[in-house]
């Protein structure tokens, strides 16, 4: 009895709510502006976070997540519904972070080495002994393309089909990464080890 | 990939929660037995405790989400400024279009200013009766419309139209009002001055019966205060004046000079006649409209009433019908009130300088004055009618005289005692010492605001027609009104005694101050 009423409740069409992701997308493409903040509300910190996790920099999130939004707004009439309105918000707030690395890089080029060669702000000497700051550290000396799986995993919590989906890529591929962030991880940290487990 | 680091992968996505029910049953088996997979696991949950541990959410940012809806409001903000600024691009595409419709048919505004103009002539001119209904004229009015170029435009007499020519030749019209008085009965005294037998009665009635049944398309008036005038209408004051004096002078000559000069002679009637139906063969269409917010000239095709009796005529089995609906209709046309409000309506007309350029408008409590600077006058000829014209108006002047009572006028030593037999609204005593402007103003039947009486009087600036009427009696006795040059003589001496007052004054404040110094002074030797 009780698992018929189980699989009653299980097979019914699931009802969406009024204020989830697509509902408040419909009414913005029919014309509702005000529920573009609503999604701004539920998701500015993820993608703050994302942003910061992703370039271990606070002083550019603000910029970054703002640009995000605002592709979005640009956007969103043009929203397929085929994915999750995360995945897209996600993927484009990577894409954001690919492309601030990427100028950036570009200038480090042309400005001074001591310049260019700015340590992720939680590196500061001050705080070497704090164990979250040195494995901050480790991580911020991970590749970008391992990097990033490994924060939307363990920190974010993503599973590895938001993270393939995310970064546009395998989800073999997120897997491999994963672990290899993880082993890249343990190399950086092996000299402390001792300290640190 | 090796095998083995194949096997950490597994691992790491076993730690991570990503396998199949399946995988990971094989896994653990496969930990279980395996001492170095162990290890690694213990190894990569340390690291992934490590990196979870390592980053703690940001903390909101305030003011994030202000920014971002500015910024946002920046970045549309091109497209919206366009929004902002369609209507004017509209307009501006509209005038471009306009611009280019113009340049290759200018006469679109014109036509359409036309035809908003003769929907606006349409309005007003529906209902247009004739004003014989509305003011019922009789004999009287049409004698007085001859020889003093008046009629009046209601039952009451309240008010009436006024014909005229300027010096230059011009016609115009006014309207004024009128305080109601007893009936003048010009024509009776114009018969009994003439000494007219019953024949030459008839006659004259006749003759003016024929005018009026002429007079009656000459005169449209409606509910909607609107005033039609025939362009005939100034011949015809001309073709009745000129008509009923010749009659006067066949009839009885020796009479007829007693108010007429010798010298003038109006003995070729047979012309006069033969003018006199020129004037009222020739069809005029054209008619000068008078509505509360314009006035124009339009053609009027008016002859409903004619058309009806003609039909009459020719079925005469319906007539009996068809003429009791006529006297109904002809009842009905009679209640029409009419009545120009000039101090509200017509006083806007004045100020928005709206009418046409053709009429000119002035205008002041007790009249309406419109001069018809261009509009086409028929012109019918009468033999020496200029000349004949003074005479006739120094006839109608003097046969008013002539009929007027003469007021007896009794002067005292503080009053003057205007009195006029048998008509007391124009019959006044005047106090002198009680002045009282506005009692002389009601003298005239009109209650006027008596500083505007000392304004005009004292600055020349308000010419209203009913203050000139009351003009000549007013300079008389405002002599005894003006106490400004009393006043300023005892003003004058008023300032000289104040002057010596003040003057006084200081000298005493002098003494006064000196005194006290003194006294001053002693204390301290003390």
């Amino acid at each position: 009895m009780n698992s018929n009423s189980k699989n009653e409740k299980l097979n019914q069409p699931q009802i969406l709510k009024l204020d989830d992701d697509f509902s408040l997308i419909k009414r913005f493409i029919d014309g509702d502006d005000s529920t573009f903040r609503l999604l701004v509300q539920r998701h500015q910190e993820k993608v703050r976070n994302i942003i910061y996790l992703t370039l271990s920099q606070s002083d550019v999130v603000d910029d970054l997540a703002q640009e995000v939004f605002i592709t979005v707004h640009k956007n969103l009439k043009n929203f397929r519904f085929e994915s999750q309105f995360t995945t897209w918000l996600y993927r484009i707030t990577v894409n954001k972070c690919k492309d601030y690395l990427r100028k950036k890089n570009v200038r480090k080029i042309f400005v001074p080495i001591k310049e260019a060669d700015e340590k992720p702000e939680y590196t500061s000497s001050t705080e070497t002994d704090d164990i979250t700051k040195i494995v901050k550290e480790a991580i911020a000396k991970l590749p970008y393309k391992l990097r990033i799986p490994l924060l939307l995993k363990d920190i974010e919590g993503f599973s590895y089909q938001e993270i393939a989906e995310t970064i546009n890529c395998e989800m073999g591929t997120v897997k491999s990464r994963i672990f290899r962030a993880r082993e890249g991880l343990k190399k950086i940290l092996q000299p402390i080890e001792s300290e640190l487990m | 990939m090796s095998r083995e680091s194949n096997n950490f992968e597994i691992l790491s996505a076993y730690l991570d929660g990503e396998l199949s029910p399946k995988e990971n049953e094989e896994l653990e088996a496969k930990i279980k037995s395996s001492l170095e997979l162990q290890k690694k696991l213990e190894d990569l949950k340390k690291i992934k405790k490590l990196t979870s541990d390592s980053f703690k959410p940001l903390s909101p940012s305030p003011f994030f989400e202000t920014r971002l809806f500015a910024a946002i409001d920046s970045k549309k903000s091109w497209y919206k400024r366009i929004l902002k600024w369609s209507p004017a691009i509209g307009l501006g595409l509209a005038a471009a279009i306009l611009m280019v419709v113009l340049k290759f048919s200018p006469q679109v505004f014109e036509n359409l200013i036309e035809e908003q103009k003769s929907n606006i002539a349409g309005f007003y001119k529906e209902n247009l009766q004739p004003l014989m209904y509305t003011a019922d004229l009789n004999n009287e009015d049409i004698f007085n419309f001859a020889m003093y170029k008046k009629l009046p435009l209601d039952k009451e007499d309240k008010q009436f139209i006024h014909l005229g020519e300027d010096k230059a030749g011009k016609e115009f019209f006014e309207i004024k009002s009128e305080t109601p008085k007893q009936p003048e009965n010009n024509f009776e005294k114009f018969v009994v001055a003439l000494e007219l037998n019953e024949i030459q009665k008839d006659q004259i009635d006749s003759i003016i019966n024929q005018y009026a049944v002429e007079l009656e398309n000459q005169i449209l008036v409606n509910n909607d205060n609107t005033l039609a005038l025939n362009s005939n209408l100034w011949n015809y004051q001309k073709a009745i004046q000129t008509d009923l004096l010749a009659f006067a002078e066949t009839s009885n000559k020796q009479k007829f000079h007693k108010f007429v000069p010798t010298t003038v002679s109006i003995s070729s009637r047979p012309q006069v006649v033969n003018n006199v139906q020129k004037v009222r063969t020739t069809k005029h269409k054209g008619y000068i409209v008078l509505t509360p917010d314009s006035i124009f000239s339009d053609d009027i095709d008016y002859d409903p009433i004619k058309l009806q009796l003609i039909t009459m005529k020719e079925k005469e089995a319906e007539l009996e019908k068809r003429n009791q609906k006529l006297l109904t209709e002809t009842e009905r046309l009679k209640e029409i009130q009419f009545h120009i409000k000039y101090d509200s309506s017509w006083k806007k007309l004045h100020d928005s300088k709206s009418w046409s350029k053709n009429f000119n408008i002035t205008f002041d409590t007790n009249r309406c004055k419109v001069e018809i600077s261009e509009f086409d006058f028929p012109e019918i000829y009468f033999p020496d009618h200029d000349s004949l014209m003074r005479a006739i108006d120094s006839v109608a002047m003097n046969f008013r005289l002539y009929s007027k009572f003469i007021p007896k006028i009794e002067y005292f030593d503080n009053k003057i005692k205007i009195e006029i037999e048998s008509d007391s609204t124009n019959s006044y005593e005047f106090d002198y010492y009680e002045f009282n402007l506005d009692s002389l103003v009601k003298a005239e039947g009109e209650l006027i605001d008596s500083l505007h009486m000392y304004n005009w009087h004292n600055f020349n600036f308000f010419s209203d027609s009913l203050v000139l009427k009351s003009l000549p009696k007013l300079k008389n006795y405002l002599r005894y009104y003006d106490g400004a040059e009393e006043f300023r003589e005892q003003m004058k001496e008023l300032s000289k005694e104040m002057r010596k007052f003040r003057e006084e004054m200081s000298e005493w404040k002098n003494e006064f101050r000196k005194e006290w110094d003194h006294n001053k002074d002693e204390d301290n030797q003390r």
